[in-house]
């Protein structure tokens, strides 16, 4: 691998206009423009990816490359309801702050340009410093690139009652956007705190370069939700990356509905024993949708325990690739790592590549991994048309069940409901399942 | 209510049903006994319009229409039921919301308004008394979890909320112990009226001891080989199936 990039390294093209004028507007104290530059020469020498790249093998961002991506409009920043959710949230639009509600003073939680300008140490202590360049080379891009975002940083014992909402909105006029959302999370001892990202519709061609990095200490709890909801035409390219300490937890729900080409690439590193990694994550493509969902968790310690529930519905001509790996590194006896990956295809047309992965060089563990790929139950089917149930609300209504495994872990209600009903609205007969929800 | 005449069926590449007939008068109750393949559970299969279950020869009628032209959610709503042998596990679909939807199928189909959420309750509380059944099941996915038992007293709940006209149990004493084999023979027989029919498909003569059939009939290689009352299943549980096999050649 690393011979392979330094080969193309070598050869490597020049970036594209956009990416320099991008990375020449960015601004940031000496210590910021030493990782810009660190991140833009790692991008360079990586490139785009092909598919040709084995972390890219199923995903091809020739639509990417071929377009260039500016600075876009201004756009009102509108919050997307979701019903019965009412909690302090901030609204970036093309990347930069747009609008703040309700965010208190004292909780921790700025503007990350606003932190960096005032020299914040958790920045400078973390931010660029979990996602690693070399594995995500759009990670080193937004660190190069990224305008605005958010810091999140909890002192020890800090318990944020209500839920933080970020919402991240892309606004293309003639010309497609480039946003780059950047979240640091740093969750001190015994924190407890839910963040909900939300990437909303937008309007026009977008290209997102979204990065959260995690750090959560002792016994912290984060409970993570990422919604992704773009328009059909954006291109969503996100990292969510994090290392977790002595006996914390992060769970995170992760739905992927909109984009073009969307894919997340989720990192864990269970740094210390009784770490925990929930993954809970759902996409539902259609049409040429194509979704692409990357994980990996590092037990790289005794007593830590992963959980990752993926599952898939694909209708039309969409396509979608799983590839979950966990490795348990020497020496991490007492691992807990469960995978599974299900999928549903709804088109003969739909594809799916899926791929769980176990590395395991410790002894003493417990792993289980599993992908499964078909239709729907036809017991279930007739047993729900003998009850009366019309055949295609029987389709809808049981694709839907199979979707809902996942969101049924979502604890924070309204955006359960708000996830689901954005799962029924991508179904045929969207009324008539919304009966039985 | 329900005539059969020269049914043959097929699984596959499995021809079971070899010339069934039948009649079933409403009121009527039918037991329909025989040996493990004998076709007693394709018989209820193909009377539900199981997709994987082929008609190769011969007529259903049901109430004056040809059974087999109605897909299985339209015979549903025209009034005959099914309780499954091994009832579907359905996660994420509640349990009281597609005993709903069912109902209300049924209702609009025949021009009755639907029921509204009160109604409704009200109707579900009272049959899941007599089932014997607690409130936690309303909220729980279809079959979800359920113990075997749980499962077909969940089948004659729906039926009793749903008040079919022609009733199709399939085996549904296998599994049950004797407590919740009286429970939902109770449920069955308070359902029996001059205007409701059953078709009672067993293994076993122990059923019938709760639920009291007017015919017993005796399935044997695709075709009803015997017919008789009462008396007949209990002849069938002293001697079991092997001397009708043989009278079935003869004829």
């Amino acid at each position: 691998m690393s011979t392979a990039t330094a080969a193309r390294g070598a050869h490597a093209p020049a970036l594209p206009d956009w990416i320099e004028h991008a990375a020449a507007a960015a601004a940031g104290p000496a210590w910021l423009q030493e990782r810009r530059r660190a991140g833009l020469a790692a991008f360079a020498a990586a490139g785009f990816p092909t598919r040709r790249d084995e972390a890219w093998k199923y995903t091809d961002l020739k639509l990417v490359t071929r377009r260039s991506f500016g600075a876009g409009i201004a756009a009102a920043p509108e919050l997307p309801a979701i019903e019965g959710l009412d909690c302090p949230s901030l609204v970036f639009v093309n990347g930069r702050l747009a609008a703040s509600h309700g965010v208190p003073q004292a909780v921790g939680v700025q503007p990350l340009a606003a932190a960096i300008a005032a020299d914040d140490p958790a920045c400078r202590e973390l931010l660029a410093t979990i996602a690693d360049p070399a594995r995500h080379r759009f990670a080193a891009l937004s660190t190069a690139l990224f305008a605005d975002g958010v810091l999140v940083d909890l002192p020890a014992g800090t318990v944020l009652e209500q839920p933080l909402r970020l919402v991240f909105l892309a606004a293309a006029g003639d010309t497609p956007v480039l946003e780059c959302p950047r979240v640091l999370i740093r969750a001190g001892a015994n924190s407890r705190a839910t963040v909900i990202e939300h990437y909303g519709a937008g309007t026009g061609e977008s290209l997102s370069l979204a990065v959260t990095e995690v750090a959560a200490g002792p016994g912290a709890m984060i409970e993570h939700y990422r919604l992704q909801e773009s328009a059909p035409e954006a291109f969503h390219l996100g990292v969510l990356a994090a290392r977790l300490e002595r006996d914390s937890t992060l769970v995170s729900h992760n739905l992927s509905v909109g984009g073009r080409i969307a894919r997340l690439d989720l990192d864990a590193a269970l740094a210390e024993p009784g770490a925990h990694v929930t993954m809970n994550g759902l996409y539902v493509v259609r049409e040429r949708q194509h979704a692409d969902s990357h994980s990996r968790v590092d037990h790289a310690v005794p007593r830590t325990s992963s959980d990752q529930l993926y599952r898939g519905v694909l209708s039309g001509k969409s396509r979608a690739v799983f590839n979950g790996k966990a490795v348990v590194h020497p020496g991490a006896a007492g691992t807990d790592a469960q995978q599974s990956n299900a999928n549903l295809l709804l088109s003969p047309d739909a594809e799916i590549d899926t791929k769980p992965e176990l590395e395991i060089y410790a002894d003493d563990v417990k792993c289980s991994h599993g992908a499964t790929t078909g239709q729907l139950d036809a017991n279930a089917l007739f047993y729900l048309r003998s009850r009366g149930v019309d055949e295609s609300t029987a389709r809808s209504l049981l694709t839907f069940a199979f979707a809902d495994v996942v969101l049924a872990r979502m604890p924070l209600a309204p955006l359960r409901r708000h996830a689901e009903q954005l799962v029924v609205g991508r179904l045929p007969d969207a009324d008539r399942i919304r009966e039985f929800t | 209510m329900l005539s059969i005449k020269n049914l043959h069926a097929r699984a596959g590449e499995r021809d079971i049903l070899k010339g069934l007939d039948l009649e079933v008068g409403p009121g009527e109750v039918h037991a329909i006994m025989g040996p493990n393949g004998s076709g007693k559970s394709t018989l209820a299969g193909v009377l539900a319009g199981r997709p994987d279950l082929e008609v190769t020869e011969g007529t259903v009628t049901y109430r004056g229409q040809d059974l087999l032209d109605l897909d299985p959610e339209e015979r549903a709503r025209e009034g005959v039921f099914l309780a499954f042998q091994y009832p579907v596990e359905i996660p994420g679909v509640n349990n009281v919301y597609l005993l709903k939807a069912a109902l209300n199928a049924v209702r609009k189909h025949r021009g009755e308004s639907e029921l509204d959420a009160f109604e409704f309750l009200a109707l579900v509380k009272d049959r899941m008394k007599l089932m014997q059944m607690g409130d936690s099941f309303l909220n729980r996915g279809v079959n979800e979890g359920f113990s075997g038992g749980e499962k077909k007293r969940n089948e004659i709940l729906q039926m009793a909320v749903l008040e079919p006209a022609l009733a199709v149990l399939d085996e549904t004493d296998s599994g049950l112990d004797i407590d919740a084999l009286k429970v939902v023979a109770n449920g069955v027989n308070s359902l029996r009226s001059p205007d409701r029919s059953m078709v009672v498909v067993t293994h076993y003569q122990r059923l019938l001891d709760y639920i009291v059939p007017d015919f017993v009939h005796v399935l044997s290689d695709g075709r009803i080989v015997r017919t008789g009352g009462r008396e007949l299943a209990l002849e069938l549980e002293e001697r079991g199936y092997d001397w009708l096999r043989g009278g079935a050649n003869a004829a």
